[in-house]
């Protein structure tokens, strides 16, 4: 029966079987009808860095910043690393426990093994960007060494937080239908207000924008692991802003995932 | 651990949406009704106040009409719905058998599919791979294993998803309407697949209006009406007291309405068949259908001929009404067709004979007992 959501977590890591090969052959299959499979997948990636970078190349002058082409290339392919990953976490989990209502009506009610399926696909998804991110770092010309290695905690709280966040829009996504057709609405305009493919330098200080992006969390995530990279200062406010988000995301979603799990079934 | 299933006083609600009704309604109104008028959530309550224990070695029948709530208590038992009020304890390992085609994946080949569908049950890969060589050959796909699964027909899917869901045995075995499809041999199969995994879980509950399959497996019943526990004991008299409801229910519904309902299975057998000189045969047995009731019409079927009964009289089988629980006694038969060029009895063989509701209309052979050629 669906209970504490980190008693079950914790089961679903012990027991990968069913969400890691289902999203894996998920995935393949979906390469594997078409001829150039692969290519496909990786095409999505190389559009957003390479393609979308160029256009957009004139905006990286217009905050007076000196980027290079490269260095553009890099700061938009992980922008969308970490964006991508919460936004597929965010808008996939409102409606994964409709979708695996099959699944879940015959018995399998461990619903963290959906959570976890979709971040599964995120992560996947994430991984499709190296190699355009490899060759945009090359470009730019290296990387700070030290930024790289506090990628790697920052991508485990950009995790963290996906699991919290696809649990707590799993639960309710279950109960109000109308969420997940929120949250794709939103999710467009999300990606806009989220420094991506603009300068968070460019938003004049003290304006409604600065403080809309501000208050945008994608934008801190997006900035504790980019920064450091492109051997930007991370700011402290970041930093802040994502420990208490994180602490009070958990909080929560603990709470709603414990109380309300169990009707899941019922709700779906 | 003894497995044992308890439930006392099990209630379940459950949320449904419902569309306002429209006055009036014709295509516009309807189109319109989906798009403006808001679903209301209602509860509504789909079992109520469900007791009954059972033990090990029992094999319990759940019996009732369609949407009496059989799945749904199948569904409570396996954990997936909580009951909104009344305690239930399910002590063993428990697998449900309810959706054959669980978890599969069109475009993935068949064995990545035993795969998909192995661990979407819980089952450990490794387990798994050393098992599909057996769940292959028991599907009969040995050649098919690299094929994509949306190449198999509906009825290897079937097979597929039965010869996975059995390759492991549990302590509860949960099992719903799941005889539909698939030939004659892979029923055979099945069917014997599933009396021996039957025989080896120690509990069974079976949710069917397949009545043979029932009193062939079952020692204890229940019935469900309405979500509510109308009778609970031991499999004679469930079937009795679903006999019972199905003819009141009958006499309650209207002749016409009755046309319309789909012909019931039939299930009886045949005792004797008598060849008596110039063609004519003499048939005796039982029969009776889904509902309890003597079907209307019987039809013999020898050499791909369909002859009809020229006249059928109804005998008391008393010792077949208690068997199966039946309220009235007049099940039994004695038939006269005529065969013109039948002059012997081994001339028979491979003969079928078939009873239904209307000639039109007949239902599955009728069993035929061993020694009636002899």
């Amino acid at each position: 029966m669906p209970g504490r959501l980190w008693r079950d977590v914790v089961e679903s890591f012990r027991n990968p079987d069913f969400w890691a090969m289902s999203s894996w052959l998920d995935i393949i299959v979906r390469a594997r009808k078409s001829r150039l499979g692969l290519v496909w997948l990786l095409s999505k990636s190389i559009i957003y860095v390479f393609g979308l970078g160029t256009f957009f190349a004139s905006m990286r002058k217009v905050g007076g910043s000196d980027a290079s082409m490269g260095e553009f290339f890099a700061h938009v392919g992980l922008g969308m690393m970490v964006f991508g990953t919460m936004m597929s976490a965010i808008s996939s989990s409102a409606s994964v426990f409709v979708a695996s209502k099959a699944f879940i009506l015959d018995g399998h009610v461990r619903l963290s093994d959906y959570l976890l399926q979709v971040l599964a696909k995120a992560f996947f998804d994430m991984c499709l960007y190296l190699p355009a991110i490899i060759v945009s770092l090359w470009m730019a010309g290296g990387v700070a060494p030290l930024g790289l290695l506090t990628a790697l905690p920052a991508l485990l709280l950009v995790y963290l937080n996906s699991l919290w966040i696809a649990a707590l829009f799993g639960v309710l996504g279950a109960r109000l239908p109308d969420l997940g057709n929120m949250v794709a609405t939103i999710s467009t305009f999300a990606f806009l207000l989220t420094p991506v493919i603009w300068y968070p330098g460019m938003m004049p200080a003290g304006s409604i924008r600065a403080s809309l992006m501000h208050f945008n969390p994608l934008f801190h995530f997006v900035e504790i692991f980019r920064a450091p990279i492109l051997d930007n200062t991370i700011s402290t406010a970041s930093v802040l802003y994502v420990a208490i988000f994180t602490v009070s995301g958990l909080l929560a979603s603990t709470f709603v995932y414990r109380r309300y799990a169990r009707y899941v079934p019922l709700w779906i | 651990m003894s497995a044992c299933i308890r439930a006392d006083g099990l209630s379940l609600d459950v949320p449904i949406y419902l569309q306002r009704e429209r006055r009036g309604a014709g295509w516009k109104d309807l189109l319109l009704g989906a798009a403006f008028d808001p679903p209301k959530r209602r509860m509504v309550r789909l079992l109520e106040d469900v007791s009954f224990e059972i033990g090990e070695g029992d094999r319990l029948a759940i019996l009732g009409r369609n949407g009496a709530g059989k799945s749904t208590l199948l569904r409570v038992l396996n954990r997936v719905y909580q009951p909104t009020s009344g305690e239930l304890l399910v002590s063993g390992s428990c697998q449900a058998l309810l959706n054959m085609g669980l978890g599969l994946n069109s475009e993935g080949t068949v064995r990545e599919n035993i795969f998909l569908r192995g661990v979407a049950m819980g089952l450990k890969s490794a387990f798994l791979s050393r098992h599909v060589a057996s769940i292959l050959e028991f599907s009969g796909l040995q050649d098919k294993a690299n094929h994509r699964l949306y190449t198999l027909s509906s009825g290897q899917r079937i097979r597929l998803g039965f010869a996975i869901s059995t390759s492991v045995q549990h302590d509860i075995m949960l099992m719903d309407e799941w005889v539909g499809t698939g030939d004659a041999d892979f029923m055979a199969r099945a069917k014997e697949r599933m009396q021996s995994r039957v025989g080896g879980s120690k509990i069974v509950l079976l949710a069917s209006h397949s009545i043979s399959l029932l009193n062939d497996i079952c020692n204890k019943g229940i019935v469900l009406e309405q979500g509510r526990l109308v009778h609970a004991g031991d499999i004679r008299s469930a079937l009795k007291a679903y006999h019972a409801l199905m003819s009141d229910m009958r006499e309650r519904r209207q002749a016409a309405l009755r046309q319309e309902e789909a012909a019931a299975p039939v299930y009886g057998r045949v005792a004797t068949l008598v060849e008596r000189g110039d063609g004519f045969l003499v048939v005796e047995g039982w029969c009776v259908d889904g509902e309890g009731a003597f079907p209307e019409s019987l039809v013999l079927e020898l050499h791909g001929e369909q002859y009809v009964a020229e006249e059928v009289v109804r005998i008391s089988r008393p010792d077949v009404m208690r068997q199966f629980g039946l309220v009235r006694d007049d099940c039994g038969f004695r038939a006269r067709f005529n065969l013109p060029g039948v002059f012997a009895t081994a001339q028979l063989a491979g003969i079928q004979v078939h009873a239904g509701n209307s000639p039109g209309r007949k239902g599955g052979p009728l069993q035929i007992a061993p020694g009636v050629f002899a």
